[in-house]
């Protein structure tokens, strides 16, 4: 049984990587930028071209999720509060139930679009679905195995 | 056949919802749900499934309930139709 500390305390783990996470995110979009308006300027990009409208919009998504990251960190009831959401029991049934259905949703579009491939004749199609259903079962099997030796 | 029908069997299973006196013990002591959720560490929208009887309570989860009111968990909540079934 895990106790309310240790969980107030892996929520602030991970509230520390997601901190790290965003400011890797910041770090790459803003040398992207840098790099595309200062060290390689190109003639078909000027400042308000779509790939850097593309980058603006993830730097700034990156700033406001470190902001509130950073905000949380330092506030208990933020932390409580995080801890409460991730530890929840019927929250955790919850994802597990809505993750098998979108699980049970791709592998029926998959072989919906591995019958198409076989009907409209395209390998790429057909190689694609085939691949990705078999990384599927293969990653289903393995996860199964370590999960069954967790518990 | 006989693993398919298991299966099918398996994902049929009937769950007994137990009532509970959540609700009554938590106005008793004049609390909010979220007062009692705070208290025992789990969402305001979990006790309010667990007081409508749309979700069954975790041995944890039943034990801080019980536990937080003073009270065995077989006083708090009714196995019944468990013992019935």
């Amino acid at each position: 049984m895990i106790t309310t500390e240790m969980k107030i305390k892996k929520t602030k783990k991970s509230i520390k990587c997601i901190i790290f996470a965003s400011s890797f995110y910041l770090a790459i979009c803003v040398a992207a930028i840098f790099d595309a308006l200062l060290v390689r300027p190109n003639e078909d990009m000027d400042i308000l071209s779509a790939p850097l409208i593309v980058l603006y919009s993830l730097g700034i998504l990156s700033i406001s999720i470190l902001t509130f990251n950073i905000m949380r960190f330092h506030n208990v009831n933020m932390i409580r509060k995080k801890a409460i959401h991730d530890y929840d029991e019927r929250n955790a049934l919850v994802q597990e139930k809505t993750n098998t259905f979108t699980l049970q949703f791709i592998c029926f579009s998959l072989v919906l679009g591995f019958l198409l491939s076989i009907y409209l004749n395209s390998i790429e199609l057909f190689a694609f679905c085939f691949i990705l259903i078999l990384l599927i079962i293969f990653c289903h099997i393995i996860t199964k195995i370590i999960i069954n030796k967790k518990i | 056949m006989l693993y398919y029908e298991c299966k099918v069997n398996f994902a049929d299973i009937e769950v007994v919802i137990m009532k509970n006196r959540i609700a009554e013990l938590r106005k008793a002591h004049n609390m909010s749900q979220t007062d009692l959720a705070n208290e025992v560490f789990v969402s305001r929208q979990t006790i309010t499934s667990l007081e409508i009887g749309k979700y069954n309570a975790s041995l944890e989860l039943a034990y801080k309930i019980a536990k937080f009111f003073k009270l065995t968990i077989e006083d708090v909540f009714d196995f019944s139709e468990l013992e019935e079934k």
